[in-house]
């Protein structure tokens, strides 16, 4: 009877361990973006302003630039492709030895895949991991900084989350974020040229 | 022998349709055209297209349609709901997929405006004078009572969302119409909605009274049960089709058409909003008469 009884406690004590750890894995879910937010530490947050910094400087360089001046509206396409040209001679000129982590410097990798872990992590991570899927990915193309983004041969561009823009970090205008496969670019918009990027920066 | 190619080539139309279609059928076109719009005088009228710039037959035979509905209907413009060129962008595509189908109405003054889809070249294209961008992503135009508000749903980066608050906010039109590649809402099984969009766009419409939404990037057409009190179109389909590509049965579409390219006819006159959806060989595959209602 005793015996029977110390059974009974035995079992009910495995249902409510085992209950537990579900709860466990359940919050750990729910709230993991959370959890992750605490992952951003001062030092990324210096990081990301050192970033900020390096991307106003690019766009103050190139603009100086004669050169180095946004598309102006022409009905002529051979116009805006002579333009596209004269935006790359800009950049050419004025950091033609240019390297990946430039602008992506190691620091700052650490702080936006951290930020990329935990928008991909977090609550909205299934529909951008959706809308990812449904945005024709490219097929994997090796980034070159200060090369013509992979768009220019037909290839869809793939298009970039709202939710994921949401938290990166904001940039001057004439810079965008890309997704390629699972690279993060920077793309200047009137060259389009790969400003830097970092591979692997999806999860 | 003989029995297998008797075969071979039914079967090879029954999976590939488009084979002939594509590239024999001669464009069927009636004059004029049987138009059951209102045609108010004073209305807004306008066509709608959508992953259209392919450059090959089926686009010039939906052009060939907007031509000959244009004569009765006189529409003043046309909304492009991106994929507006597909493949390259050099100066030969932008005339074989764009000025060459469209030269009648570009000759009668009929004004292309255009948003960006994930097979556009967003910088040429936003600064390419036909299509009316003003050389931004996003713009807002505005004809009469109805406001339009073009949109990049590559890029709906947090700029974009603040400014389409801004504008929804401070305009007085009694209609609100947006239109941008990826859907909100579709039943086509190849990329389905983007559910990652509707979440940031569907409160800011809703809020700020959004009437419709023209959509593309499913190579279908669709028209919508009205979703948080909007009108949802998607036309997809004005240059390519992905046949039999849409769920049956919906849960969503009131009416879907996967079988033939379309594109819109659109009048608005006062608070109501007279549509016909027109196939390439000239044939209404949907019409109707929509109410504009209280959103927000």
């Amino acid at each position: 009877m005793r015996n029977d009884r110390l059974s009974e406690y035995s079992m009910i004590g495995r249902v409510r361990a085992k209950g537990a750890i579900l709860l466990l894995i359940a919050l750990n879910a729910r709230f993991d973006h959370l959890l992750m937010a605490q992952d951003i530490t001062a030092a990324d947050r210096t990081a990301l302003s050192e970033f900020d910094k390096r991307t106003a400087d690019y766009m103050k360089t190139i603009r100086k630039s004669p050169s180095g001046k946004p598309m102006k509206p022409a009905s002529d396409v051979s116009t805006l492709e002579k333009e596209r040209i004269e935006a790359r001679v800009a950049v050419e000129q004025t950091r033609g030895n240019a390297q990946q982590g430039d602008i992506f410097a190691p620091d700052s990798v650490v702080a936006f895949k951290k930020l990329l872990k935990q928008t991909l992590s977090g609550p909205d991570g299934v529909k951008i991991a959706s809308s990812l899927k449904h945005a024709e990915p490219l097929v994997p193309t090796a980034l070159v900084v200060n090369a013509p983004f992979p768009n220019e041969h037909g290839q869809p561009m793939q298009s970039v989350p709202a939710s994921l823009l949401q938290n990166l970090p904001k940039l001057p205008k004439g810079l965008e974020y890309r997704v390629a496969g699972k690279s993060l670019a920077l793309r200047d918009v009137d060259a389009n040229i790969v400003v830097d990027y970092i591979p692997n920066a999806l999860p | 022998m003989r029995t297998t190619k008797f075969l071979v080539l039914p079967l090879l139309l029954a999976f590939f349709p488009g084979l002939v279609g594509d590239q024999l059928a001669p464009p069927h076109v009636s004059h004029p055209p049987d138009v059951r719009l209102p045609l108010k005088n004073g209305s807004v009228r306008f066509a709608v297209i959508g992953d259209n710039g392919t450059g090959e037959r089926p686009q010039l035979q939906v052009a060939e349609q907007m031509q000959s509905y244009w004569t009765v209907v006189k529409f003043d413009f046309v909304l492009m709901n991106g994929d507006n060129i597909y493949g390259g962008h050099k100066p030969s595509d932008f005339a074989t997929k764009f000025e060459l189908p469209y030269k009648p109405l570009l000759d009668e003054s009929v004004k292309f405006y255009a948003s960006l889809g994930n097979h556009d070249d967003p910088d040429l294209e936003r600064n390419y004078k036909p299509y009316n961008m003003g050389g931004d992503r996003y713009y807002t135009f505005r004809k009469r009572d109805v406001q339009f508000f073009a949109l990049d749903s590559n890029y709906m980066d947090p700029k974009q969302l603040d400014w389409l608050e801004s504008q929804l906010k401070s305009s007085d039109a009694k209609w609100k119409i947006a239109f941008f590649h990826h859907p909100l809402f579709t039943s086509a099984k190849y990329h389905g909605s983007d559910m990652d969009l509707r979440k940031e766009l569907m409160p800011i419409f809703q809020k700020y009274g959004v009437n419709v939404v023209m959509s593309g990037h499913e190579h279908v057409y669709e028209r919508i049960k009205p979703q948080g009190g909007m009108y949802f179109f998607v036309v997809g389909n004005s240059g390519e089709l992905r046949f039999h590509n849409l769920r049956h049965p919906s849960d969503i579409d009131v009416v879907g058409f996967d079988t033939d390219r379309t594109f819109l006819l659109v009048e608005i006159n006062g608070d109501k909003l007279d549509f016909e959806t027109v196939s390439a060989t000239g044939e209404v595959i949907d019409s109707g008469e929509l109410d504009r209602q209280q959103v927000g």
